[in-house]
């Protein structure tokens, strides 16, 4: 799979909170068929992607699939603090665990 | 096994008569009109065309119908990358839906808390899809934790696992449509594959459910539907719902 792969946690993750405001999430979902549906607030799609770290925690990687092709440019432009890697294809093996998903405000970033 | 009188006249069968409905179609010279909810101890009930939530093409939340009301049995994935597919009309399934996970273990559905009353031995399990995984292991459906899969796949057959044994299914592919029902009930648990009998009678080990993870660990396919059932079913019981689920879904049984 491709990602953008960041030295740092902090970079990843402010890289990652940028993405998310690019394509819109928090994003509520929308039901569909019938039956009985989980309410709205349990059923919001909270971001895009989780940041991964990799086993000796050296590399901090986000997913980067078709979806986020169309707005990767919006993000590096709108993200000031961090330089945004081009994508590379990453073997996310067993050893890549999900790192700290919270977004973090870097400052100078774009709202 | 607990009749539904509406079914009788095909009518809409479910819990007071609102539950969600079978929606056919079946022929009369081979199955009754049937919904899971007719039956009792209906524990869990996951389908392709109820309680879905998408994020834009992928499911973000799929809601129990078992009627139990334990919110904690509803499947969610807040991260959307990690959300599985929603086939709106899969064609392998009788142009039903379907959710499908197209590989990678961090597409994965759970359950947002532990269950009111866990499910434990004897309990029998159902389930409509498939596992794509190539030779290896893979984990359709198990616990949070990937200890315990209730279903899964070794080399090319269903198994089920839970710490002690596997109990290996016989004589069906777990990659292509399936109806696989298990029967988890200690030394005398089996497994079915579109209605043909395990070779294996081994003890699985104790399965006690408080949560349930879809796609689990290495596992991906489709999931067309899911059925678990307090207490083991027995022949004529699971005759009906593996009929029932070969029906909807085109799947032919005991083949």
């Amino acid at each position: 799979m491709k990602a953008l792969v960041f030295a740092t946690s902090a970079d990843a993750k402010a890289v990652a909170a940028q993405i998310d405001t690019q394509m819109g999430y928090p994003r509520p979902g929308v039901d569909v068929g019938g039956g009985v549906h989980v309410p709205p607030t349990a059923s919001v799609t909270q971001r895009y992607a989780d940041v991964m770290a990799s086993g000796d925690k050296s590399q901090y990687a986000v997913l980067c699939d078709e979806k986020l092709a169309p707005v990767l440019a919006a993000v590096k432009g709108a993200v000031k603090s961090v330089a945004v890697p081009d994508p590379v294809e990453v073997a996310m093996d067993d050893t890549w665990t999900v790192g700290a998903a919270a977004a973090v405000a870097v400052k100078g970033d774009a709202p | 096994m607990k009749p539904c009188a509406a079914a009788i006249f095909g009518n809409i069968c479910g819990v007071g008569g609102v539950g969600p409905s079978f929606d056919g179609p079946f022929s009369p010279a081979t199955a009754a009109p049937f919904s899971p909810l007719s039956l009792a101890n209906l524990a869990l009930w996951y389908r392709g065309d109820l309680g879905i939530t998408l994020n834009t093409t992928t499911v973000a939340a799929w809601a129990d119908q078992s009627g139990t009301g334990d919110t904690n049995k509803n499947l969610v994935q807040a991260t959307g990358a990690n959300q599985p597919t929603y086939n709106a009309a899969d064609a392998a399934y009788s142009n039903r839906p379907t959710v499908q996970s197209t590989g990678g273990g961090a597409v994965t559905m759970a359950t947002a808390g532990n269950y009111a009353t866990s499910i434990s031995d004897p309990f029998t399990f159902y389930l409509a899809g498939q596992i794509n995984n190539g030779t290896d292991t893979g984990n359709m459906i198990g616990d949070t934790t990937n200890t315990f899969p209730a279903l899964t796949r070794v080399g090319s057959k269903w198994s089920m696992y839970a710490g002690t044994a596997y109990n290996q299914a016989v004589g069906h592919d777990a990659n292509i449509p399936s109806v696989v029902c298990s029967v988890v009930n200690g030394a005398s648990s089996a497994i079915y594959a579109n209605g043909l009998t395990a070779s294996g009678t081994t003890d699985p080990g104790v399965l006690a459910y408080r949560r349930l993870r879809l796609f689990q660990a290495t596992g991906f396919g489709k999931v067309a539907e899911i059925l678990i059932y307090s207490g083991a079913h027995d022949t004529a019981t699971r005759t009906l719902v593996t009929n029932y689920l070969g029906a909807r879904y085109g799947i032919a049984i005991g083949a």
